[in-house]
């Protein structure tokens, strides 16, 4: 058996090893399991793995090669843990569905599944992916394996922190207001958000219905459209999904030749740190060299997009939210002495302080007196947001920026200020409000931690945003392998609140 | 968490900087058409399956306390 580096290998390559026989699947899969043994007590990616059934499961890929087969077969995948999977717990890091055993199975994780790809795990992530850091996980904290005082980005920033460090081939995220890129930026992966609709979300628990989409993070751009082009397709169960206009092709540009990218200055003007401007220049200069053409162009609502997105992805939220109430599934109150007091203590001790405090501005934003001047007026911004995308696409082909204003954080420098935790995402969110495809490369390092570069397209684009992306790849040639520098001083585990009383969910996968 | 609600909608509160009067609120971000499909009956949650995950259950029926 070839010896493999977990932390380098990419989906084709591992492929290529099944196809030529130089490998099985269950050696593959055992070199993932074997560095989530090697690092998970640093990395705390998962909050499930599902060891056993992977084992198992990739001997059937090989003792079943002629009936199991297909550009998937045998490919380890790690999974977020807001995409419901039949006979495996589902939690989405909260209290209140700390025993929910799905009855069904996501339509994006049946089609990989159907592609019998091995899934090793569900992976960490903020409660109900409301969060920027994955550190309101009700369960445990994730480290970036590049410095493991850092938080990885979130809310994917288990499956980002899993590919980061060789936990995983590659993973599946959510991706709201930039829960896919933005963990992608600092773990220095690849994530990418298709176009709204791409990806059916039956399936993935719903934070905001109009603006989430299930996304790959992967070591490479080529490996991000290999896994793209399973999980897109029109699904009955979605009424909102759509078949894309042309189907996902897997990359093979090396030039940006009379490609025009947008830099709009806005983008720009949002306090990002110098390393990560640099890396950005860096990048807008190999554009040049490759054949493209940088030009400026102007987004001009952008400050307004995030105000727009915390009314409205909030607003969604608290009607989504809604049905966690104790009655049909989830966390439910020790002896409730009727209906209300069943209600409110089931949300008061199920919910931690994130969701909660979005349930409470979402349902401020939708009552009758301040409709108009919150939602109404967000949807409003909204449109502008969309219009200033659609002019700047009369320009240019593409639009770039960095994807995060900052490398990765400090553990608990910002769970403390809500608001400078949301300023984490103020490049990544306007693509959502649009519904627009946008992926996330590493371009380089900034005191040792990757620096995420955002390509976004108009709708449809996939193509085009993962050519260009590919051959912008090619040229920076960024090594994914992390160093886990750092010590972890806290020990991850949740240490405030009702952590002590929570449950860990079981593998109960049969 | 007031002082934060509070920090919070102050910030969204900058919409009120820009004039919006004859902008159309977004109902969806794409050209859509409205999807139908066939009027047939197909399988949902068996009894089982939906009761599997409650809490409490009496007589096949989600269990609750009394109202009020």
């Amino acid at each position: 058996m070839t010896t493999l580096d977990p932390l380098r290998l990419t989906a084709r390559d591992a492929k290529r090893l099944l196809v030529d026989g130089e490998i099985s699947a269950a050696e593959l899969t055992k070199v993932f399991l074997d560095q989530i043994a090697a690092v998970e007590d640093k990395v705390k990616a998962f909050i499930l793995v599902t060891a056993d059934n992977a084992a198992k499961y990739s001997t059937k890929v090989d003792r079943e090669m002629q009936a199991m087969r297909g550009p998937l077969a045998g490919l380890p995948i790690a999974v977020k843990d807001n995409l419901v999977t039949e006979g495996v717990t589902t939690t989405c890091a909260s209290r209140m569905l700390h025993n929910y055993q799905p009855v069904y199975t996501a339509t994006a994780v049946r089609q990989v599944w159907d592609g019998h790809v091995v899934m090793l795990g569900k992976t960490n992530l903020d409660e109900f992916a409301m969060g920027s850091s994955t550190e309101y996980s009700a369960y445990q904290v994730t480290a970036n394996p590049w410095d493991l005082d850092t938080v990885p980005g979130g809310s994917s920033g288990g499956s980002a922190a899993a590919v980061a460090a060789g936990e995983a081939l590659w993973a599946l995220g959510s991706d709201t207001g930039g829960s896919v890129r933005q963990p992608a930026s600092l773990c220095g992966v690849v994530g990418m958000k298709p176009t709204y609709g791409a990806v059916s979300r039956y399936g993935l628990v719903a934070f905001a219905s109009s603006l989430d989409q299930i996304g790959p993070l992967t070591r490479s751009v080529y490996d991000c459209a290999l896994l793209l082009q399973h999980i897109t397709g029109r699904d009955p169960r979605d009424a909102t999904s759509v078949e894309l206009p042309e189907p996902v092709v897997l990359p093979s540009a090396e030039r940006l030749d009379g490609l025009r990218i947008g830099v709009p200055s806005e983008y720009l003007d949002v306090g990002l740190e110098d390393g990560v401007r640099a890396r950005f220049d860096e990048t807008l200069a190999r554009i040049e060299e490759l054949g493209g053409r940088c030009v400026e162009v102007s987004l001009p609502h952008t400050e307004y997009a995030l105000p727009a997105f915390y009314v409205i992805a909030p607003a969604e939220a608290s009607a989504n939210l809604a049905r966690f109430d104790g009655v049909r599934y989830g966390y439910r109150c020790s002896d409730p002495v009727d209906l209300t007091d069943l209600y409110e203590r089931t949300r008061s001790e199920g919910f931690g302080p994130e969701v909660k405090r979005r349930i409470m501005i979402g349902t401020y934003a939708l009552s009758a007196g301040y409709y108009d001047a919150y939602y109404g007026r967000a949807q409003r911004v909204r449109s502008l947001v969309c219009r200033d995308f659609d002019h700047a696409f009369s320009q240019v082909d593409l639009i770039a920026s960095p994807t995060s204003p900052t490398v990765a954080f400090t553990a608990g420098s910002r769970t403390s200020d809500p608001l400078a935790m949301y300023m984490s995402d103020v490049c990544t969110i306007p693509a959502n409000l649009a519904g627009l495809p946008a992926i996330s490369i590493p371009c380089g390092l900034s005191g040792g931690l990757p620096v995420g570069f955002q390509l976004i397209g108009p709708a449809f684009s996939e193509n085009r945003v993962l050519a260009a992306a590919h051959a912008l790849e090619g040229a920076i040639g960024f090594d994914t392998a992390p160093p886990f520098r750092g010590s972890r001083s806290s020990s991850g585990e949740r240490d405030r609140g009702s952590a002590d009383t929570t449950p860990r969910p079981e593998d109960t996968h049969p | 968490m007031a002082g934060e609600l509070a920090r919070i909608l102050a910030h969204v509160g900058k919409m009120s900087e820009i004039d919006v009067t004859g902008v159309r609120p977004t109902a969806h971000v794409l050209d859509v058409v409205n999807v139908t499909r066939e009027d047939k009956r197909r399988p949902g949650l068996t009894r089982d399956e939906a009761l599997r995950n409650a809490p409490a259950v009496s007589d096949d029926c989600f269990r609750v306390p009394r109202m009020g």
